[in-house]
C-alpha cells in the first residue's frame, strides 16, 4: 500500500516537474555552449543526470562531466580547466573559489550480511576502526573476526568520517582499502565479518545496513536533522560564474532537481539548518586536524 | 627461402635515376630522424617529469628513511616505502615465475607440438585476451579468486599477494605467449633439419637447437611482460587488499607500489609532500624495471656466448 | 635410450599440460565474462544511449568514442613509433646514447598507466588547453602506446636475417629501397601483431582516459569534434563498476565487457586478413 503510495507522489511529483522545467525553458531558451566539470566521483552521477536533463531543456548547450576525484576538481577549477569542480570536502580556505553547495550526501557504515550486529555507536565505530576492536563478540555480535574495509586516505569521504567519527583517533593500518565505493561495497559483500562505509545512494539487499548511534540511515532522519553522518557536495566555480555556468548551478539548486532527482538518488536537498548543522560539525571537531594540507616539516620519530 | 625476396616489389629496380634515389634516401633520413627525436622527447620528458617531482620529496624526507622505512603514515608525514618495493618484488617475481613458465610453455606447445585446429583456436583465444580492460580482470579476481583462496585457506581473508600474482600472471600470459610463439617461429627451419638429420629427437632438437637460438625473443617477451606486471594497477588493486604494512605470508593484505601510487595521486595537491612521495615511488618502478632490464640483458648475452 | 624415450615423452607431456592449462584457464575466464554479457547485447544495447538513473541504458556512444579514439592514437602512433623503430635498428649508431634510450623505451612499459594519465592531464589538458576531450585522451594514450610501438618495430627489424639485407645491397640498392622492399616486408608480420597488441591496449585502458578524456558523452550521436569529451568503452565499464548508479549496473557492465570482447575479436580478424594480404603480396604461395 505504501509502495503505490510512494509510486504515486513520484508521479505527481515528476508531472509537475516537468510542467515547471518546460515553462521555465520556453523562458530562457538562448542559453548555448559548454560548460565542463570535473572531480568528486561521490557527486558524478547526480551531476550527469542533472547535465542531461539540462541538456534536454537547452538544445544548444553541451555539459561535460569528468570524475578522477574532488582533489583533481579543486584542481583543475583553480587551474581553469573546468568551469566547475566538484567536491564533497571543503576546498582549502584561501583557495579563492566560490562555493555552491547542491546537495547533502548522506553514507552510513555497511557490513557483511553474515552479521548479526545492526547497530553501532561513534564510541564502538571509533574503536573498530582505530584497529583496538577487533571481533564482532566485542560490540554484541557473534564471535567473528572484524574485516576492516576503507577507502584511501586522501578520498574525502575518508577526511568527512575522520572529523565526524574518529576525531583525534587514527584508522588503523590493518585494514584492506577500495578504491571506490563500488570496489567497497563488493568487498564488503564478498567478505565474511567485513564493516566498510559507503554513501547511502549505493546501498542494497548485498550488504546490511548499519544504523549509527541507533538512528537508521533515511532521507527522512537526514532531513530532520537525527541522522548526522553527512557530508556536503560542492560546486566550486573560479569567481563568480558565466550566464551558463550560472544557470547551470541554479538549475541544480533549483526546487526541480533538490526535491526530485536528488531524492531518487537517495541525497537530501540542501537546506539551511541542515547547511548550518553540518558546518558545525567541521568547525566542532577538525580544529585539531587540518587533514587536507601536510606542513612541510622535516620533524620525525627517533 | 631466397626466393621470397625476388617475389617481392622490386621498387628499386624502377630508380632510373641514381641522384633521384639519393634525394629520397636523404628526405626519408630526415624524416625518420625527427620521429626518433619526437620519440626521445616524448620519453624523456615522461621520465623527467616523473623524477623531478619525485626527487623534490627529498627536500621533506630523508632518503635514508623514505627507502628503508616500512611505516607509511603520511597524515603524519612518515614516507617509508619499504613495504611497498617488498610487494612489488614479491608480485612482480611471482607472477612472473607463473606466467612466464606457462607461457614459454604454451609457446612451443603451440608452435611445435598441437595439431592445426587446437593451434588456430589457442592462438585466437590468447589474442582476445589483449584487450580485455584490466578492470574486469580486478572484478573476477574480486568475486571469484578471493573468495577461492579464503576457502582454501581458511584462516586468511583472501586478500593478498597470492590471488594477486595469480590474476597478474594471466594477464601477462598473452604477452608472452605471442612474443614467444613469434620468436620460436621465426627460428631457421634448416636448423631444426639439420638437428634432426643428426638423429635428434623433438625434445631434444628443441631444447638442444630452437630453444637458444629464440632465446633473445623469450627473455624479450618475458622482459615485456614483467615490465607489464610491475606497472599493472586497475587489476591488482581490488586484490592485493592495499595496506600498507609489510606481509609475513603470501595471504596476508599488502600493498605494492603501483596500488599505493593509484590510491592517492590523483586526490593529493600536486607539489604537496605526499604527492611527491608517489612521484617518488614511480621513479623507483623505472629503476628497478630498467635493474631487471639489465640483468635480462646480461644473462642474455652469456646464454649467447 | 629407453630412458630417453621416457624423458622425451614425460616433457612432450609437460608442453602439451601448460597448453591445456592455458587454454582452460582462458575459456574459464572467457565463460565467466560472456556467459553474463552475451544475452545483454541486444540492438537496443548497441546502440542506445547510457541511462543515469533508469534502467535499459546503451553504450553506443561509448562504441563509438572507442573507435574514435583508438583511430586517433593509431594516427599518432603507429608512423612516429615505425619511424623512430627503423631509425633505432639501421640508422642510429651504436653508441652510449642509443643504449640509454632504448633501455629507456622498455622501462616506459612499468610506469603505471595512471601516471601517464596524470602526466596527460597536465600537459595537453591544462597545458595544451584541450580541456577532456577525445583529442587529449588520444593524445595521452598515445605516450603510453608509442614506447610499445618503438620496441616491437625495433625487435621486428632486427631479427630479420643479415643475409636478406647483404643479398639487396649487393644488387647496389640505397639503405632505404632495402628497408623499404625487404626488410619492411618480412618484419611486418612481427609488427603487426605488436600493432595488434598496443591496439588491444588501448581498446581496454581506462586510467590513463579517465584523466584526459573525461567520463560523458556528447550530446550528439556521432560526435567527430575531437574537443569534445569521449568516454569509451573501458571507461564506462570503470564508471558503472566503480561508481555508477544505475539499477542495472551489473547487466550494463557485463554487456559492455562482452561487447569489448567482441570488438577485439573483429579486430583480430581483420588484423588477420590484413596479414594474410600481405603475405600472399610478398611472399608468394
Amino acid at each position: 500500500m505504501k509502495k503505490i503510495r510512494n509510486v504515486l507522489v513520484m508521479f505527481i511529483c515528476a508531472i509537475v516537474c516537468l510542467a515547471t522545467t518546460v515553462s521555465y525553458a520556453s523562458s530562457k531558451k538562448t542559453l548555448a555552449g559548454t560548460i565542463k566539470c570535473s572531480g568528486s566521483t561521490a557527486l558524478l552521477p547526480i551531476v550527469k543526470q542533472a547535465a542531461e536533463d539540462f541538456m534536454k531543456v537547452y538544445p544548444k548547450v553541451s555539459i561535460e562531466v569528468t570524475g578522477g576525484g574532488s582533489g583533481t576538481g579543486i584542481r583543475n577549477v583553480t587551474d581553469g580547466v573546468v568551469d566547475i569542480g566538484n567536491s564533497d570536502v571543503f576546498a582549502p580556505e584561501n583557495s579563492g573559489l566560490v562555493d555552491n553547495q547542491i546537495a547533502v550526501i548522506p553514507f552510513l557504515f555497511i557490513a557483511n550480511n553474515d552479521v548479526k550486529v545492526s547497530s553501532l555507536t561513534n564510541d564502538q565505530l571509533k574503536g573498530i576502526f582505530s584497529g583496538k576492536i577487533t571481533n564482532w563478540k566485542e560490540v554484541g555480535g557473534e564471535d567473528k573476526k572484524i574485516v576492516v574495509v576503507m577507502r584511501p586516505a586522501s578520498s574525502g569521504t575518508r577526511m568527512t568520517i575522520q572529523q565526524i567519527v574518529m576525531g583525534k583517533e587514527n584508522f588503523t593500518t590493518n585494514a584492506i582499502v577500495q578504491d571506490s565505493t563500488g570496489s567497497v561495497k563488493t568487498t564488503v559483500a564478498n567478505t565474511p565479518g567485513a564493516i566498510g562505509y559507503i554513501d547511502l545512494a549505493y546501498v542494497d539487499s548485498k550488504v546490511k545496513a548499519l544504523k549509527y548511534n541507533n538512528v537508521e540511515c533515511n532521507l527522512e532522519n537526514v532531513k530532520n536533522g537525527k541522522y548526522t553522518l553527512v557530508s556536503i557536495g560542492h560546486m566550486y566555480t573560479k569567481g563568480q560564474p558565466n550566464e551558463l555556468t550560472k544557470a547551470f548551478i541554479e538549475y541544480i539548486k533549483g526546487t526541480t532537481f533538490q526535491n526530485r532527482v536528488l531524492q531518487y538518488y537517495k541525497f537530501a536537498p540542501v537546506t539551511k539548518e541542515l547547511k548550518d548543522k553540518v558546518n558545525k560539525i567541521k568547525i566542532g571537531s577538525s580544529s585539531s586536524n587540518n587533514k587536507n594540507t601536510i606542513k612541510p616539516s622535516v620533524k620525525r620519530k627517533k | 627461402m631466397e626466393s621470397k625476396i625476388i617475389r617481392g616489389k622490386n621498387t628499386y629496380l624502377t630508380f632510373k635515376n641514381v641522384k633521384t634515389a639519393k634525394e629520397i634516401e636523404k628526405i626519408i633520413k630526415m624524416l625518420l630522424t625527427a620521429c626518433a627525436i619526437f620519440m626521445i622527447i616524448v620519453i624523456f620528458s615522461i621520465i623527467t617529469f616523473v623524477s623531478k617531482q619525485g626527487l623534490e620529496t627529498f627536500k621533506m624526507v630523508s632518503p635514508i628513511e623514505y627507502f628503508t622505512s616500512s611505516y607509511w603514515s603520511p597524515f603524519e608525514e612518515q614516507f617509508g616505502i619499504l613495504t611497498f618495493i617488498k610487494g612489488t618484488l614479491l608480485l612482480t617475481g611471482l607472477s612472473t615465475l607463473i606466467g612466464g613458465v606457462l607461457g614459454v610453455g604454451c609457446a612451443i606447445f603451440i608452435s611445435k607440438f598441437a595439431p592445426k585446429f587446437i593451434k588456430n583456436i589457442l592462438r585466437f583465444t590468447v589474442e582476445i585476451f589483449v584487450g580485455i580492460p584490466s578492470v574486469v580482470y580486478g572484478y573476477i579476481g574480486l568475486t571469484v579468486v578471493v573468495p577461492l583462496i579464503r576457502r582454501i585457506f581458511s584462516n586468511s581473508v583472501g586478500f593478498g599477494i597470492l590471488p594477486a600474482s595469480l590474476i597478474l600472471s594471466v594477464m601477462i600470459m598473452p604477452t608472452v605467449i605471442t612474443i614467444s610463439e613469434d620468436s620460436i617461429n621465426s627460428v631457421d627451419i634448416s636448423f631444426e633439419e639439420a638437428s634432426y638429420a643428426l638423429g635428434a629427437t623433438k625434445i631434444q632438437t628443441i631444447f638442444g637447437v630452437i630453444l637458444p637460438c629464440a632465446f633473445p625473443g623469450i627473455i624479450s617477451s618475458i622482459i615485456l611482460a614483467m615490465a607489464r606486471a610491475l606497472g599493472e594497477t586497475m587489476a591488482v588493486q581490488m586484490v592485493i587488499g592495499n595496506t600498507p604494512q609489510l606481509a609475513n605470508s603470501l595471504l596476508e593484505p599488502t600493498s605494492s607500489l603501483t596500488t599505493a601510487i593509484v590510491m592517492d595521486i590523483a586526490n593529493t595537491e600536486f607539489g604537496s609532500t605526499w604527492n611527491n612521495a608517489l612521484f617518488m615511488m614511480a621513479t623507483v618502478l623505472l629503476v628497478i624495471s630498467i635493474i631487471f632490464i639489465l640483468f635480462a640483458r646480461k644473462l642474455n648475452r652469456r646464454s649467447m656466448r | 635410450m629407453k630412458c630417453s624415450k621416457l624423458k622425451d615423452n614425460f616433457i612432450t607431456m609437460l608442453f602439451w599440460a601448460s597448453g591445456v592449462i592455458i587454454f582452460l584457464l582462458l575459456c574459464c575466464f572467457l565463460f565467466m565474462i560472456l556467459s553474463e554479457g552475451l544475452p545483454v547485447l541486444s540492438l537496443d544495447f548497441i546502440f542506445g544511449r547510457p541511462e543515469e538513473m533508469l534502467e535499459g541504458g546503451g553504450i553506443g556512444p561509448e562504441i563509438f568514442n572507442t573507435f574514435y579514439i583508438l583511430l586517433l592514437s593509431m594516427l599518432i602512433t603507429i608512423p612516429i613509433g615505425l619511424g623512430a623503430g627503423i631509425y633505432l635498428a639501421e640508422y642510429a649508431k651504436d653508441n652510449i646514447i642509443t643504449r640509454v634510450i632504448k633501455l629507456s623505451v622498455e622501462c616506459l612499459a612499468s610506469v603505471p598507466s595512471i601516471v601517464f594519465g596524470l602526466f596527460g592531464m597536465i600537459v595537453f589538458v591544462v597545458k595544451f588547453k584541450m580541456g577532456f576531450s577525445i583529442l587529449g585522451g588520444a593524445a595521452a594514450l598515445s605516450l603510453l602506446n608509442l614506447p610499445v610501438m618503438v620496441r616491437v618495430t625495433e625487435q621486428a627489424i632486427t631479427s630479420v636475417p643479415n643475409i636478406y639485407k647483404e643479398a639487396s645491397y649487393a644488387l647496389g640498392t640505397t639503405k632505404w629501397q632495402t628497408i623499404y622492399s625487404v626488410i619492411l616486408p618480412i618484419a611486418l608480420p612481427n609488427i603487426i601483431t605488436g600493432i595488434n597488441l598496443i591496439a588491444g591496449r588501448a581498446i581496454g585502458e581506462s586510467a590513463v582516459l579517465i584523466y584526459t578524456a573525461g567520463t560523458s558523452i556528447s550530446r550528439v550521436f556521432p560526435q567527430f569534434n575531437p574537443m569534445a569529451a569521449g568516454e569509451t568503452l573501458s571507461v564506462h565499464l570503470w564508471y558503472v563498476k566503480a561508481i555508477g548508479l544505475i539499477p542495472d549496473a551489473d547487466r550494463v557492465s557485463a554487456g559492455t565487457a562482452a561487447m569489448l570482447i567482441v570488438i577485439i575479436l573483429i579486430f583480430n580478424m581483420v588484423i588477420k586478413l590484413i596479414n594474410k594480404y600481405i603475405k600472399r603480396n610478398f611472399e608468394g604461395v
